[in-house]
């Protein structure tokens, strides 16, 4: 078992918050083409990618550097095979501490291997301090976007939870209000706090150092007061050297947010040193989790992810159905490519049909990696091992009907002409906003159109004038 | 002080203001005193010690950083290409001080203000070395911020809501 978290799908989201996800995807929108005004972005997608090829191609040398230059500084390195084994190191070193107290920083590899789970029924409480984490765990509820959690949500619904907690009356439209309340919550759990977990944006092997970006100032304050810092990171994080750094630390915010620089980021070479607050501990925990088996084959470009949510926000099926369709702790194109590839299971190989391959991901994407080659190769496998006789079957049929012009004209009026009277019985004509049971949940997100009774090719014939 | 520090200050106030920090000059470290002074008022203030912050507020004004209004720290580089603010944490320059108060006033000194990351990097140190690299470096850009709440940008979280940088030259 990966430990990768697999869950059913819900099937469309609260048509409350579809909204919030458009007006997110739009701003996104905006800021991309403002950041590439800002710089070259070809190029610096290029550079970007021979980054992270470089790392994902030599990376158990580089692994094996970041270790040493990381113990050399006075950290800890914990290899952990699969998701299990990185909770089980994790939940050891905050016993040994005799810590049950924990303040957690947004990390996707922490829900990929279900760690709030594993810390709850270690009796260590661990509570998420990015307000969008907070919110969600708050509602016993899943992130929905790699850097927004709480995008599936709307400030009713955080307003409602905020009361709820604190017995005190919110207005949903002074959001200063529902993040000053987080803020003081949040400010009394990190000066109580052991132990800081967070993930890890990027490592550099030649000083052993780990870059953590973020927008809040909690990664700061989880690695500043708690005596004890663990991190935890996939594997494929690591790069070689800082020349490489100093590009990913701008391109990752530039492809996320439009802009050169997060709010903060935090570079963490071993614990305290010479009187320094921070802590006396520093333990990364590198979880490998599936990775090196992507490594050598077709789907290697994978690895080479920074995590920044472009082709999210990019992606029309994800701004339909939101992160949550997916059932899978990764949305998205990434999530449709790397779920099939890290979970060996097989539960999730439909993911790769979650697209409408229009190649909008790949353009979004930061380091070029071929999303859309990555599906249709991950579709082609999948039917390989599991071929569905009966859609094939269909889809034959389908083939040999629409490839004779006689069965074609035959059928393809015969649709127009036999969906019609439903309309007709309906009362209207062309689109229908709402359409009745059975057919009512398609139309709950979109309209329908009545099919055309005279089909395009005999219109087409007419104009032409033909017989 | 190079010729071109004027083009270079330009920038870093540019993209600081993009990131809704806010620069003041000063010709002086004594003039720089005088701005830092005035911004601070009558706030309570926790602060690093180094010598170039010595004489800014009395020891009455002073207060632990978990209970002060204001944080009175110093700039160890500044990227003109980003608008970031560099921080080498180490003794006498806890992590805590920049973080807890609620505002925050930078000094710089224009030596340290460089053109982009990858000199940034190497000015404080984040470079390969015989020596392993200060344990903690944090480049902050503007305030901290959230927009996880339907997309409302809102200044000040964990880390300070307002963040001024006064540079000066010795």
């Amino acid at each position: 078992m990966s430990g990768l978290v697999i869950e059913p799908p819900r099937r469309r989201p609260d048509p409350a918050v579809t909204p919030n996800l458009h007006r997110a995807a739009e701003r996104w929108e905006s800021n991309r083409a403002e950041a590439h005004e800002r710089v070259d972005w070809e190029a610096w997608r290029e550079r970007a990618r021979e980054i992270r090829a470089d790392a994902v191609r030599h990376l158990p040398e580089l692994i094996e550097l970041l270790e040493a230059r990381m113990v050399a500084a006075g950290g800890s390195v914990h290899h952990a095979r699969d998701g299990e084994e990185a909770c089980r190191h994790i939940v050891r070193i905050c016993r040994e501490a005799g810590a049950t107290n924990a303040v957690k920083g947004k990390s996707m590899t922490s829900e990929e291997i279900d760690l709030g789970a594993a810390l709850a029924a270690a009796g260590i409480e661990a509570v998420e301090t990015d307000l969008g984490e907070y919110i969600v765990q708050a509602l016993g509820d899943r992130p929905s976007h790699l850097l927004a959690p709480a995008v599936h949500l709307n400030a009713v619904q955080v307003a409602e939870l905020f009361a709820r907690e604190s017995g005190r009356r919110f207005d949903p439209e002074d959001t200063a209000a529902l993040v000053l309340y987080a803020r003081g919550v949040l400010r009394r759990r990190f000066l109580a706090a052991e132990v800081g977990i967070t993930g890890v944006n990027l490592a550099v092997a030649e000083t052993g150092t780990l870059a953590i970006l973020e927008s809040e100032g909690n990664i700061r304050l989880a690695t500043a007061l708690p005596r004890i810092h663990i991190a935890l990171m996939g594997i494929e994080k690591v790069i070689r050297d800082w020349a490489g750094a100093s590009h990913l630390v701008q391109m990752l915010p530039l492809a996320a947010h439009g802009t050169l620089a997060a709010a903060s980021t935090s570079f963490i070479t071993g614990p305290a040193r010479e009187g320094d607050d921070g802590p006396q501990e520093v333990h990364l925990v590198l979880l490998d989790g599936g990775r090196s088996a992507v490594r050598g084959t077709p789907f290697e470009a994978a690895l080479h992810c920074i995590r920044c949510g472009a082709c999210l926000y990019a992606c029309p099926v994800y701004r339909q159905v939101g992160g949550h369709g997916y059932g899978s702790t990764y949305s998205g194109p990434i999530g449709s490519v790397i779920t099939p590839l890290l979970d060996r299971t097989g539960a999730s190989a439909e993911l790769a049909w979650h697209s409408s391959l229009c190649g909008a991901c790949v353009e979004a994407c930061p380091v070029k990696i071929p999303l859309d080659d990555q599906l249709v190769m991950l579709r082609a496998r999948a039917h390989e091992r599991d071929p569905a006789r009966a859609e094939a079957a269909l889809f034959a049929a389908w083939a040999r009907l629409w490839s004779r012009p006689a069965t074609y004209r035959a059928t393809a009026a015969t649709a127009g002409r036999a969906l019609r009277p439903l309309w007709s019985a309906l009362g209207h004509e062309g689109w229908q906003r709402r359409l009745p049971f059975p057919f009512s949940g398609w139309t709950d997100g979109r309209d329908a159109r009545a099919p055309d009774p005279e089909p395009f090719h005999v219109r087409w014939r007419r104009r032409r004038g033909g017989s | 002080m190079a010729a071109d520090d004027g083009e270079l200050i330009g920038q870093f106030r540019d993209r600081l203001e993009e990131l809704d920090g806010t620069l003041h000059e000063a010709p002086s470290l004594p003039a720089a005193h005088a701005i830092a002074r005035e911004l601070i008022g009558a706030a309570t203030v926790a602060r690093w010690s180094d010598e170039v912050l010595e004489g800014i507020v009395g020891p009455e004004q002073e207060a632990p950083a978990v209970d002060a209004d204001v944080s009175l720290i110093i700039a160890d580089v500044a990227v003109a290409g980003t608008g970031a603010v560099g921080f080498v944490h180490r003794g006498g320059r806890a992590r805590s001080t920049g973080l807890l108060p609620p505002r925050q006033v930078v000094l710089l000194d224009v030596a340290d203000l460089v053109a982009d990351l990858a000199t940034g990097f190497a000015h404080v140190g984040l470079r390969a070395s015989p020596q392993p690299p200060p344990s903690n470096v944090v480049f902050a850009a503007g305030p901290s911020r959230t927009s996880d709440i339907e997309q409302r940008s809102i200044r000040g979280v964990h880390a300070p809501r307002d963040l001024t940088v006064v540079i000066f030259r010795r």
